[in-house]
């Protein structure tokens, strides 16, 4: 064997080594990038999108949104019916097993409950579910779930709880953090494989009885957390499915024939917030014609269009609320682009040469509030961006140190306006506003189970925040799917997607999973 | 000897002492871990139940002593995310970390040594001149860019090699050439440097005027006693590696070390990030001590300092 075929023989075996066979549709196998790791098919351990994705292909909850109807469909739960003002019941559909084979029933619904509600139970964002008290089995198909007081935010709060089976994950004993290496659930799928380099492997569940089959024979969850490396694997042939971060990730696998980019409406808002209440020291904040000002500074439409990824098929964000959330009010109009108008409001009030500004942002938000710097700027606010981290910008909240800040939030994926205002108005930690009325509003809105009532409420707060400007929603900020055309994402509106990304490989009664094969 | 291993090992300890306490103040001081834990939506009331829960209402120093005294155990915790033993997540990743850290060590020596002895002895010839303008590269060249282009090269181009991830050893060619450029440079240049000074020296001249063979000047004398600081820096560059390879662990997803750090940091999981640094002080200092150790048994002059 001379040199060079030594060498092409060294490049073919390295080759061999180098090339896993591709993924598609010829073996079923659809192959998804993680931006981060998964350690556990477990959202209540590990709250977060990714997780959150693979989670609700293997789990499935009590009750489901129809945010066509704008009401709760059953999925495990038949239907439901409220015994008194912190109690609803719960009647399963019959017949439902986990993918272990065993019987999924009330057991395992309460099972579930009691153990999110236990105080002695330990995880992240465990404050999700404090008002729950407990849940208990009256029969097989009965459960009872109960509140701590009128908790209007019940049904909203049951879309994110996934049952488990009591005895496979009570077996577990306080090793619970394990469960999702190996989970059960009644999903479409099951996970076959879990490894925290190669990631997460799942098979179509052939036994699922909660909606149509997949198409995908088999899911493989990749971690790959840098961005230019997720392109890389896609362009190299071994990856199928990116849920896109940025518009710059999507213009470059755009540009190549054989890759697509499908935008899929979503819960994330980006907004906006300014010290009105004076709580950081500055007193420009407390005369609305300043904030005003700012806001009239700010080109919403640029931003949506230019910075936010898939920013143009989302229409204007009108309300903080978004229009399927129960309670949600119509109308909404945020002040509108007029720096010139921004600029005579400024000096009207006194400040014609402008102000230093500190406007604070943490994780994605940075490079739209990079952005709102440079509009204000431009009308004589001399801004500067003040990036944090979660736990830093948390900090600097509660200690009344923010001037502005531009931040978003996914309202927990859930579907009613309680959750917004809850956010933004009900924990003094972020009253930036120094108005009285609106923690009011909120606490009654979120303590009454009359939906009209709250509605009212909702509408009341909300157009304060707007007369006001207390906060300007900037905009939505939807999934964006990059994907090769063997892939097809149906995004055309669903009954049942809340957060996109989070609904994958979900499928519910007759509506199929959001991706699938390309015909 | 003895006195000098004591005293060395007493600066070791301190160091690792000094390290530990420094990040868990200034991971401490970073930000509010209830927060954290508790989610941007929680109510002051349900951060303080976090707070309670995770025994972050205790004063740091409770907490430090409480931490420190488990780490001497063996215990470094768990962690707040996964739940998962500390300990058992980094014993997990070490070795992946240490394989990619000692690949590109021995990758790095095996490409700077002869490198620095042919520019030493071919002083400002095109070799010398094509040495130093691979250790300009090497220092100058961001590690990240280095990997994406060798990614797109070898792994999108050519489609030659994976382009991540650490089941085989195909995975770990790129990841290691591209770590081993922040080490190769400073190796190749103390090479050639203690070659210059070696060649210079009386005893080489000796060497010469007896009509020894060149390779015998070149490697039984010259490159013997040029050698010393270099033992000295590969063991530092070592402790280099096993800490400084988070960007390269993170673009090639290597589930080693450094993208538990990252991962770990980006989510504020204070418990890994803590054993981590306490960790790798520990290795970088044992490393460095060996080093202070094998100078000290080779050169008896530095004992006495």
């Amino acid at each position: 064997m001379n040199y060079w075929s030594r060498i092409m023989s060294a490049a073919g075996a390295l080759m061999l080594v180098a090339s896993p066979a591709l993924a598609g549709p010829e073996d079923g196998t659809l192959t998804v990038a993680l931006a981060t790791p998964v350690e556990a098919v477990d959202i209540y351990m590990g709250p977060g999108p990714e997780v959150a994705m693979t989670a609700n292909a293997v789990f499935n909850p009590l009750v489901a949104y129809d945010t066509g109807s704008q009401s709760y469909r059953g999925v495990i739960a038949e239907s439901w019916t409220r015994i008194d003002d912190e109690t609803i019941e719960f009647k399963l559909r019959p017949d439902l097993v986990f993918q272990d084979g065993s019987a999924l029933d009330s057991e395992d619904v309460a099972y579930t409950i009691n153990f999110i509600a236990n105080p002695e139970t330990r995880f992240r964002l465990k404050s999700r579910y404090s008002s729950l008290v407990g849940a208990e089995a009256v029969d097989p198909l009965t459960v009872r779930v109960a509140t701590r007081g009128p908790f209007p935010m019940l049904m909203a709060r049951m879309i994110g709880i996934p049952i488990y089976p009591s005895d496979s994950h009570s077996a577990l004993g306080a090793d619970y953090a394990n469960w999702g290496r190996a989970p059960i659930g009644s999903g479409p799928y099951r996970v076959v494989g879990f490894d925290e380099s190669t990631g997460i492997v799942m098979e179509r569940w052939d036994g699922y009885q909660l909606g149509p089959l997949p198409e995908f024979k088999s899911i493989t969850f990749r971690p790959l957390p840098d961005r230019q490396t997720q392109i890389a694997e896609m362009m190299a042939g071994r990856l199928d499915v990116i849920v896109a971060s940025s518009p710059d990730q999507v213009a470059a696998l755009t540009s190549m024939p054989g890759f697509e980019a499908t935008i899929i409406p979503d819960m994330l808002v980006q907004y906006m917030y300014l010290d009105a209440a004076g709580r950081s020291g500055i007193e420009f904040f407390s005369d609305v014609r300043v904030r005003q000002a700012v806001f009239h500074a700010i080109d919403r439409d640029a931003i949506r269009n230019n910075i936010i990824s898939g920013g143009t098929a989302v229409g204007e964000l009108t309300r903080l609320c978004l229009p399927y959330q129960v309670g949600c009010p119509d109308g909404g109009s945020p002040l509108s682009y007029d720096p010139d108008l921004a600029r005579s409001l400024l000096a009207e009030a006194g400040y014609p040469d402008g102000f230093d500004l500190q406007v604070s942002t943490w994780g994605p938000s940075r490079p739209i509030a990079e952005a709102v710097v440079g509009y204000l700027r431009a009308v004589g606010i001399r801004a500067s961006v003040d990036a944090l981290t979660l736990g830093a910008y948390r900090q600097k909240q509660v200690e009344g140190g923010l001037q502005a800040l531009v931040s978003s939030y996914p309202y927990g994926g859930l579907p009613d306006t309680g959750v917004v205002v809850d956010f933004f108005f009900a924990s003094p930690d972020r009253d930036y506003y120094g108005d009285p009325r609106l923690p009011a509003l909120t606490a009654e809105a979120n303590s009454i189970l009359d939906e009209d009532r709250r509605a009212a409420l909702f509408r009341e707060t909300l157009d304060l925040v707007q007369d006001e400007a207390f906060i300007l929603p900037i905009s939505r900020d939807p999934a964006v799917i990059l994907h090769t055309d063997a892939v097809s994402v149906d995004a055309s509106p669903r009954g049942d997607v809340l957060f996109a990304q989070f609904s994958l490989f979900e499928s519910f009664g007759t509506t199929p999973a959001i991706l699938g094969w390309a015909d | 000897m003895l006195q000098y291993f004591v005293k060395r090992l007493g600066i070791a300890l301190l160091v690792v002492l000094t390290v530990s306490v420094i990040s868990f103040g200034l991971l401490r001081l970073s930000g509010d871990l209830a927060q954290n834990l508790a989610g941007e939506g929680a109510t002051p009331a349900q951060v303080d139940e976090i707070r309670v829960l995770y025994g972050l209402d205790r004063s740091m120093i409770a907490q430090y002593f409480d931490w420190a005294g488990s780490a001497l155990k063996g215990d470094l915790g768990r962690s707040l995310f996964s739940n998962d033993p500390v300990f058992e997540l980094i014993t997990h990743r070490l070795p992946v970390t240490f394989t990619l850290a000692v690949s590109s060590l021995l990758l790095a020596i095996c490409v700077a040594l002869p490198l620095g002895v042919f520019a030493a002895v071919y002083r400002n010839s095109w070799i010398d001149r094509a040495a130093l303008g691979l250790a300009v590269f090497g220092s100058a060249v961001p590690s990240f860019w280095f990997a994406l282009v060798l990614i797109y090269v070898f792994g999108v181009q050519f489609r030659l090699l994976p382009i991540s991830g650490s089941t085989t050893w195909a995975h770990f060619i790129m990841p290691t050439v591209t770590l081993s450029t922040m080490v190769m440079p400073q190796i190749m240049r103390l090479t050639r440097g203690g070659m210059i000074d070696a060649l210079d020296a009386d005893y080489v001249k000796m060497a010469w005027a007896k009509g020894l063979n060149p390779m015998a000047v070149f490697f039984k004398h010259a490159l013997r006693n040029a050698l010393l600081p270099v033992v000295s820096l590969a063991a530092v560059s070592l402790g280099f590696l096993l800490g400084g390879s988070v960007i390269v662990e993170s673009v090639f997803s290597v589930n080693g070390i450094g993208s538990l750090a990252y991962e770990s940091i980006k989510r504020a999981d204070f418990p890994v990030v803590q054993s981590i640094l306490f960790v790798l002080s520990f290795v970088y200092v044992v490393l460095t001590l060996l080093s202070d150790l094998i100078n000290a048994r080779i050169d008896p002059r530095i004992r006495l300092h």
